[in-house]
């Protein structure tokens, strides 16, 4: 066995991409799906694992249209589909940013484990940033949660699980 | 054997004289990310901050610390720490600084300590540099060059 055995349904979510249309998780079963939580004013974490993502969707360029990659905001005050669609643009990538309401995105973070919380920072009143949950999950064609990765881990181990999962889905 | 030992102190004391330990900072490896992505309308001020990495080495025989810095791209510059603990994490703020170690180096690097540009005035686009200058508890003030590159 490659894996262990899934465990649990990554559980459905609907929320508003970067350009203001609805984002259903159930809509791309059939898919790989990479989710990761983050946010736009986010310095040093956040960069890393988009920087990584590029490597890795353009290392999976083949089988584009069957892995979807999904940013989820763990700062809706300030990530308007606006602003995260300019942030996504900075990465040149096809990545799905969403936000949504505070109470929407709150049963998001509970179903998926998410700690988020606003630290304030600069000289600016109101200036902050939110320490957050830096894991990446990695969701199979059937809509199960199947690993889970550290923000810094290497897009070649990701592309290469992501092509198991999508051979699993091919297989007999 | 007096004379031998007398000229080993002699040259012992002129050493000490001559090179009292201090420390000598080089600032290397020093990029930013970029803030805007190609094709975008470069009017619109710069949402995030901005974030710096460089390598500090310290070829002295004396600790220094950063412990500011400056650019004119922003407004303030804090000097701050990813970490990370299991799957959380947070940003503190190093408002004390950071040591250089004597004949060791600092590395600001992602994930780790870094500079975060706070109120950028412009966006920072790949290929571009600005400068920076760095502050240090010992050591005279240095103004490095930053490119900007990545993403």
């Amino acid at each position: 066995m490659p894996y262990p055995e899934p465990v649990e349904t990554a559980e459905d979510f609907t929320l508003t991409d970067q350009e203001g249309r609805p984002f259903r998780l159930a809509d791309h079963r059939g898919r790989v799906v990479l989710l990761f939580f983050g946010f736009v004013h986010c310095p040093d974490v956040c960069p890393v694992t988009l920087s990584t993502w590029g490597k890795v969707q353009a290392a999976l360029d083949d089988a584009r249209d069957r892995v979807e990659f999904v940013f989820v905001t763990v700062d809706p005050e300030r990530d308007t589909p606006e602003s995260l669609r300019r942030h996504l643009e900075i990465y040149g990538q096809e990545f799905h940013g969403l936000t949504g309401s505070q109470e929407q995105l709150a049963g998001v973070y509970e179903a998926y484990g998410i700690f988020q919380e606003k630290v304030p920072v600069g000289s600016s009143a109101g200036g902050y940033v939110v320490d957050h949950s830096t894991r990446m999950l990695l969701i199979d064609a059937t809509g199960r949660l199947r690993l889970r990765y550290a923000f810094d881990v290497a897009a070649e181990d990701i592309v290469h699980d992501v092509r198991r999962l999508l051979a699993e889905r091919a297989g007999p | 054997v007096t004379r031998r030992l007398v000229r080993a102190g002699v040259f012992l004391v002129l050493l000490g004289a001559c090179s009292p330990p201090e420390p000598r900072i080089t600032a290397r490896e020093a990029w930013a990310r970029p803030t805007w992505g190609d094709g975008a309308d470069p009017t619109t001020p710069p949402a995030a901050p901005g974030v710096v990495y460089l390598v500090l080495a310290n070829r002295g025989g004396r600790a220094d610390a950063l412990v500011s810095a400056t650019t004119e791209v922003a407004a303030l510059v804090e000097i701050h720490e990813t970490r990370v603990d299991g799957d959380r994490m947070r940003m503190v703020h190093l408002t004390e600084g950071v040591p250089i170690p004597a004949r060791g180096q600092l590395e600001l690097r992602p994930g780790g300590v870094h500079l975060m540009l706070i109120d950028l005035a412009r966006h920072l686009r790949a290929g571009e540099s600005f400068g920076l200058t760095l502050r240090f508890a010992h050591s005279a003030a240095q103004t490095i060059q930053v490119e900007v590159r990545g993403p």
